[in-house]
């Protein structure tokens, strides 16, 4: 089966979009509703309709890295975000924020969450678009 | 100091966090687990001795208010738990990273093995029900990896079926939350404990029965067990022994801390429901032990059927017991496990023999509740419990299953003695070594437990229920 | 809005169940997913449904507003959204991995193969 012209057009189109519109999502989290899970599946289904439309091998060129590093490296994120509060004397996972700048560690966490999720479902997504006799089974 | 509470969850996670980015093609991490694992007891322990020194400790995640926050809560028994834990989970790892083959560590089974410490010990660990919940999702959600790690026929089948089980499970427990939640108004165990005194009509009963058959279902009651044996004989025994160690231990643990929040109180329908399907899951695992000939199969039915004691216990209501009888089980039947898996392959070397032979002997013993051993210590106090809540029949019920469980080991212990001999595949000093570790640790906790149960008697049954 | 919710909870949790005792491994599937979501919208009906506010703290003294629904249980919802997720996602690997290994993707067959 070869994906359609308007879905491949589509899909080059979408990919850039979909990935700042979940930035953006990401960044809306910090006062209102959205955050890191939901720009992270966002995210995530850009690149997946790029598999879809092209190949499972094209789309993982547009990954930063690995899935795998992907989420090591959010889970690493939220871990880190937790442990801010200990030079402060608070408890694990205490918001530390910076009043000037209105920044804290619930943004790292939220930072580490997007690409927690965004790896996850790459890994996911990327190894069920795979078609039959495609590399890597 | 509010800290110590968090470590242990924290640490492993830290940990696999560490191995997956460093994971290159090929890697299979047998250092950095084990380091893991030592990490976690050396941080599990000092919580343990803080908290046996000073009493229950609270943690509330990022400062926030009571009912608003993750909540965790180390008491005397939960962090002794989680310590023990962590040392038998250990000692899984050493004898997984030996006898396992190549392809399945290259999976990530360490920083797999990693997740199911961080999510037991903050299942352990967590004061309020839905954090429970959450804990105890992720950590079954990790051992479904584990069990189907490789990738065999068997242990795909195996690991759909005790996935799907599993969900059921989970979606009756997130029921119960839910309607908890919406009944009491809190989710903090020991606060709904209070509140339930005041309530009355239905829905207490529903709230506890729901969550009755969530836990029942984890911790392999009766009817419910058959996803037990698969799950536990399909994957190679370093997997199984981990798993033995933790899955069913953390779930009988969570049924004790949410029965004693969610049930009616005293002489409830839901505590006698527990004694007699708790008898009936002793005698059927045991019986069934004995039908089966494969020594792997065998063990896992035993499990069953200890955990089937464990559940009398808890519908008892005697805390001290079933945190004694989780402890003992834990290290005795990992014991069992692990020279399982040393099965085969001790080759030449006598001494190693001696000691993996040796191990299989004592922790059976120890499974059966004969002297020496910690299983005697909590057998009898169990028996000692039973009679004081009037219950001949089921104190009766658990000593049959014992002297089955003993018949079924022994038989057992015979057939692998000849099994060793035959054939030759060689094995290193490591898993001999755990093997020796573990009876000794049985052995001891027979030995010294006389003080130490009294203590744990009057901590316990305060702290645990509070 | 009160009757509306229990209703939809019973009809996704009997279609669930009628979906479980299929053969087929995706049909048993999506009937957990079903089973899970209408356990999702039970907690999230267990507080009680107010159609004033969302819970967000607003103004200078980051008050909640009058009225506003308990922000309790949507955040258990959401965290049992994101568990049943990544179970789900789980699930689909394991059943594809499954049926690949055997050919066959009819449960009983499944399981008499791996007795075999």
């Amino acid at each position: 089966m070869i994906p359609s012209l308007v879905l491949r057009t589509w899909a080059k189109l979408l990919v850039p979009l979909t990935f700042l519109f979940s930035l953006w999502i990401l960044y809306r989290g910090h006062n209102s509703p959205g955050g890191g899970f939901a720009g992270g599946i966002l995210a995530a289904t850009g690149v997946a309709l790029y598999g879809l439309a092209y190949s499972v091998a094209e789309a993982r060129k547009l990954l930063p890295a690995q899935p795998l590093a992907l989420i090591g490296a959010g889970l690493g994120f939220s871990v880190l975000s937790g442990f801010v509060a200990y030079f402060y004397n608070r408890t694990f996972l205490t918001g530390i924020w910076n009043a000037d700048l209105k920044i804290g560690t619930p943004l790292l966490f939220d930072i580490g969450v997007y690409l927690l999720v965004f790896g996850v479902l790459m890994q996911f997504a990327l190894t069920f678009e795979r078609r039959i006799g495609e590399e890597g089974e | 100091m509010t800290w110590l509470p968090v470590l242990p969850v924290v640490v492993p996670l830290a940990m696999a966090v560490f191995m997956a980015l460093t994971t290159r093609f090929g890697s299979e991490h047998r250092v950095k687990g084990i380091i893991g694992g030592l990490l976690h007891a050396t941080v599990s322990t000092l919580l343990f001795a803080t908290v046996a020194h000073q009493g229950t400790i609270e943690t509330r995640l990022g400062s926030f208010p009571r009912p608003f926050t993750i909540f965790f809560e180390a008491t005397p028994a939960s962090a002794g738990l989680v310590a023990l834990m962590s040392w038998v989970v250990t000692a899984a790892l050493v004898v997984a990273t030996a006898t396992m083959d190549r392809p399945r560590l290259r999976r990530g089974f360490h920083s797999i093995a990693q997740v199911v410490l961080a999510a037991a010990s903050g299942a352990l660990l967590s004061g309020d029900l839905f954090n429970l919940f959450v804990w105890f999702e992720l950590m079954l959600t990790a051992s479904f990896v584990l069990v189907t790690l490789g990738s065999t026929p068997a242990q795909l089948a195996s690991g759909f079926k005790y996935l799907l089980i599993s969900l059921m499970a989970s979606v009756f427990f997130l029921c119960a939350c839910g309607l908890a939640y919406g009944w009491y108004g809190n989710l903090d165990l020991a606060k709904i404990a209070e509140l339930q005194s005041s309530f009355s009509g239905p829905g207490p009963n529903m709230i506890g029965g729901l969550a009755l058959v969530a836990l029942a279902i984890k911790s392999a009651m009766f009817p419910m067990y058959a996803w037990l044996p698969d799950a536990y004989t399909a994957p190679p025994p370093g997997i199984a022994a981990l798993l033995a160690a933790v899955s069913t231990k953390v779930a009988a643990f969570a049924l004790l801390r949410i029965g004693t929040a969610l049930f009616p109180p005293a002489g409830g329908l839901w505590f006698d429901i527990l004694v007699w399907a708790g008898a009936a899951t002793t005698i059927a695992g045991a019986l069934a032990a004995i039908a089966i000939n494969d020594v792997r199969r065998r063990l896992a039915f035993l499990l069953a059927s200890q955990m089937g004691t464990v559940l009398v216990a808890i519908g008892l209501q005697s805390a001290s017991v079933v945190v004694l009888l989780i402890a003992h089980e834990m290290v005795a039947m990992a014991g069992l496990f692990f020279a399982v898996a040393a099965l085969g392959r001790t080759g030449s070397s006598p001494v190693a023999r001696l000691a993996v032979g040796g191990g299989f002997l004592v922790c059976a013993l120890a499974v059966a509740g004969i002297p020496p051993t910690s299983g005697f210590v909590a057998k009898f106090a169990f028996v000692q419990a039973g009679l004081l809540a009037e219950n001949p029949l089921a104190v009766g019920a658990v000593l049959l299953s014992s002297l089955l469980s003993l018949f079924a080991l022994l038989q057992a212990w015979q057939s692998t003695a000849h099994e060793s001999e035959k054939s030759g595949a060689k094995l290193g000093w490591t898993v001999p070594a755990v093997c020796a570790a573990t009876a000794a640790l049985t052995l001891a906790g027979g030995l010294l437990a006389g003080p130490a149960v009294s203590g744990l008697k009057e901590t316990v049954q305060g702290e645990v229920l509070r | 809005m009160t009757i509306v919710l229990p209703a939809l909870v019973l009809v996704l949790f009997a279609s669930g169940l009628f979906l479980i005792q299929r053969h087929t491994v995706v049909k048993v599937l999506f009937g957990i997913v079903l089973i899970g979501n209408a356990a999702n919208l039970l907690v999230f009906s267990s507080a009680g449904m107010r159609l004033a506010a969302p819970p967000i703290l607003e103004g200078k003294d980051y008050a909640m507003p009058p009225g506003a629904s308990d922000p309790v249980a949507q955040a258990l919802v959401l965290t049992a959204i994101v568990i049943s997720f990544a179970l789900t996602v789980l699930a689909l690997a394991l059943a594809r991995r499954l049926s690949q290994s055997m050919g066959d993707d009819d449960l009983d067959k499944i399981d008499e193969e791996a007795e075999l």
